[in-house]
């Protein structure tokens, strides 16, 4: 009887034991789902692109002008079909080389 | 023994019997009274004191743009209350909570220490701040405050800040979506809170194995938008400049991809940062894109001719004679500039915006055939988009027109539509005649992670590809040639069109010398995959070629550039009769 007893109570506080850690692992997780979240939360604020845009220009970053830009048109079955609106024809590779100077 | 100490000795017995008699009565009765009587309301007391409820806040669904970035997101929370009968010094700890939530005291402290109703009634329950932050919560805890308590909640955070604020809407205090797309899906959005019922000990500390009831709360659904977050951004900047530049009062963009529906952008000046709505100017809250109308002006001739030339009243070498004004009914109509009487095709009427050539063209349709193309490019019904508060327009019964109704709507006054009802025509011209419903909502993530795409849109087709192709044509010489150059691309062809309609007065019949300048517009012209709709609102430019058409430029190229659109072929030039230029 007497060893029954003490192996009720032992077992007993082996579950009272492990209960308590599962209830510290819950708190845990908690903790670790919180942060994960805060953690998306700051990811997405960085990521947006206003405060992209805002750390491009203070690192000296700048549009181009519309003016700079010119629209390659890749030779393709159709070629020759089509044209541009804005410029009356597309620049011709001569130009584009020109344009890019000595850049690759 | 003698017989009188006989007698002293049973009375002292008598007298032991009796008071442990009386005694164990006491004990009995009251142990009927506790284990009977008041069994129920002791049980209930010690359940009471040992139990806590606690309702598990579910976590709202999170919202992201097309390319998976997060809109809006919601973290758990804590709702701080107070029971100001417990509450032993107000003042100091209104002072401790201010200072802790970074709130003013003269707003905490009459919570604190108003500790009855005006009926007298006592208040055991009263929020002081509702959506802390964990750490902030935790601070407080940690000073222990008397009558101070904390429940658990979440708290809704737009990380984009103004990006899209009208289209996301914003939830309030008690997780319930108030506008926009937030309260469209809220239901999704929202899910179910979960139930836990624990055991605790006197200092709060949960017993182990004391048996819990738990019923998990069911996250809410993720939400994935049609937006492109990029798209929306430049927008929004690129409306932002041209207000400025063109002293408008506000003004609307939207980008569509004519093929599926799918809005890229939607943007309303001016905005407000959905993290603090409360603080908005209520005005700024609608998307008016959806929920406000307009007399289009000029960009409505596309149906005029697009009507005519499904119905075959008017061919495209067909040459009206088109003067610079108009007697119709009891008024006279003016086309925007003066000129002589001159010859003019379809082409050039859409060209130059000319709008006695427009009220010419109605005229070969007729009243009844020209309501049947208001109603099937839109007009008079919400475009299927299920936004809050979007509207149908105006489009009156054609049994209500007057005498000038017809010429008057040719030119797109006389009627009121929403800005997304206009760009859904111009995206029915550019898919070919097909009208594809409006859509802000790709799909939906459930809890397991599982996307489910949203049906796709409802289509109708409304003219045919041949007269969607032809009304091209028109559109394209309009921006090559017309009012609308403002609007061209380097090396891409564009097809639109201008408007410039005037403003009705509020508080009486007639027009306010005010103008609403737009210019609405696809790209590529001949291979059509993107429709963007620019609006000022009021500008000192007043001409949507002027205004507006800047800022459809700016857009399309940007948009262009970012979903890696090639260029396509020039659309044919249609028959004119008036030398460009």
């Amino acid at each position: 009887v007497g060893a029954l007893v003490v192996g009720i109570v032992t077992l007993q506080a082996l579950v009272s034991q492990t209960s308590f850690r599962m209830q510290d692992l819950q708190a845990r997780t908690r903790t670790l789902q919180q942060q994960y979240g805060e953690r998306t939360l700051t990811v997405a604020r960085l990521s947006s692109p206003d405060r992209i845009a805002s750390a491009a220009r203070h690192a000296g970053f700048v549009l181009p002008d519309p003016s700079q830009m010119y629209t390659l048109h890749v030779p393709g079955p159709r070629a020759g079909a089509s044209g541009t609106q804005g410029a009356g024809s597309a620049p011709g590779s001569s130009a584009v080389k020109a344009f890019l100077g000595a850049q690759p | 023994v003698s017989p009188r100490a006989s007698h002293g000795s049973t009375q002292r017995l008598v007298s032991i019997f009796i008071v442990s008699a009386v005694s164990l009565g006491a004990i009995l009765a009251r142990l009927v009274v506790l284990q009977v009587r008041d069994a129920g309301a002791l049980e209930s007391r010690a359940v009471d004191q040992r139990i806590r409820d606690l309702t598990l806040p579910a976590p709202r669904g999170t919202i992201f743009d097309r390319g998976g970035g997060q809109l809006a997101m919601s973290l758990p929370a804590r709702d701080v209350y107070a029971d100001p009968r417990l509450v032993r010094d107000p003042q100091g700890e209104a002072r401790t909570i201010a200072r802790t939530l970074r709130l003013k005291v003269r707003d905490v402290r009459p919570l604190l220490a108003t500790t009855t109703d005006r009926q007298g009634a006592p208040i055991r329950f009263v929020y002081v701040r509702r959506g802390v932050d964990l750490s902030l919560a935790k601070r407080l805890q940690d000073e222990h405050l008397p009558g101070i308590g904390f429940l658990g909640d979440t708290r809704r955070y737009y990380p984009a800040g103004s990006l899209a604020p009208q289209v996301l809407g914003f939830v309030g205090v008690d997780g319930t979506g108030l506008a926009g797309l937030e309260k469209q899906y809220q239901s999704l959005l929202a899910g179910r809170a979960g139930h836990e019922v624990v055991q605790e000990d006197p200092s709060g500390t949960l017993i182990p194995q004391a048996g819990t009831v738990s019923t998990p709360p069911v996250p809410g659904d993720d939400l994935v938008l049609t937006i492109d977050r990029d798209i929306q951004y430049r927008a929004q900047q690129s409306l932002a400049d041209a207000v400025r530049r063109n002293h408008a009062s506000g003004g609307t963009v939207i980008v569509m991809d004519p093929r599926t529906g799918d809005i890229l952008a939607m943007a309303t000046y001016p905005w407000f940062d959905p993290n603090r709505f409360a603080e908005a100017n209520p005005d700024f809250l609608r998307s008016r894109a959806v929920t406000d109308v307009y007399e289009p002006g000029s960009v409505n001739k596309v149906i005029t001719a697009a009507a005519a030339v499904q119905e075959g009243t008017v061919g495209l070498r067909h040459r009206f004679m088109v003067p610079d004004q108009l007697k119709v009914y009891d008024a006279t109509i003016h086309d925007a500039e003066t000129h002589p009487t001159e010859q003019m095709t379809l082409a050039d009427i859409i060209s130059l915006s000319s709008n006695i050539g427009a009220i010419k063209v109605a005229d070969t349709l007729g009243q009844q055939r020209f309501y049947r193309y208001l109603t099937k490019f839109g007009f008079g019904h919400t475009t299927g988009l299920g936004f809050p508060g979007e509207s149908g327009g105006i489009l009156p019964p054609v049994d209500t027109w007057s005498g000038v109704s017809l010429a008057t709507m040719a030119y797109g006054q006389g009627i009121a539509v929403t800005p997304l009802q206009m760009a859904s025509v111009y995206a029915t011209i550019a898919n070919g005649g097909v009208r594809v419903q409006p859509r802000l909502v790709r799909g939906t993530v459930d809890a397991d992670g599982h996307f489910q795409a949203a049906p796709a849109s409802r289509t109708r087709r409304v003219v045919s590809a041949t007269t969607a192709r032809l009304v091209t044509r028109m559109l394209s010489y309009a921006v090559e040639t017309g009012t609308g150059v403002q609007a061209q691309i380097q090396g891409y062809w564009v097809a639109g069109k201008t408007g410039t309609a005037r403003i009705p007065r509020q508080d009486r019949a007639g027009y306010t010398r005010k103008t609403i300048a737009s210019f609405i517009g696809f790209a590529p012209a001949s291979r059509p995959s993107l429709v963007v709709a620019a609006m000022l609102d009021d500008p000192s430019t007043i001409y949507g070629g002027v205004a507006a058409a800047p800022l459809f430029q700016d857009v399309a190229r940007f948009a262009l550039a970012r979903l890696r659109i090639p260029p396509a072929a020039k659309p044919p030039t249609p028959p004119h009769a008036v030398r460009p230029g």
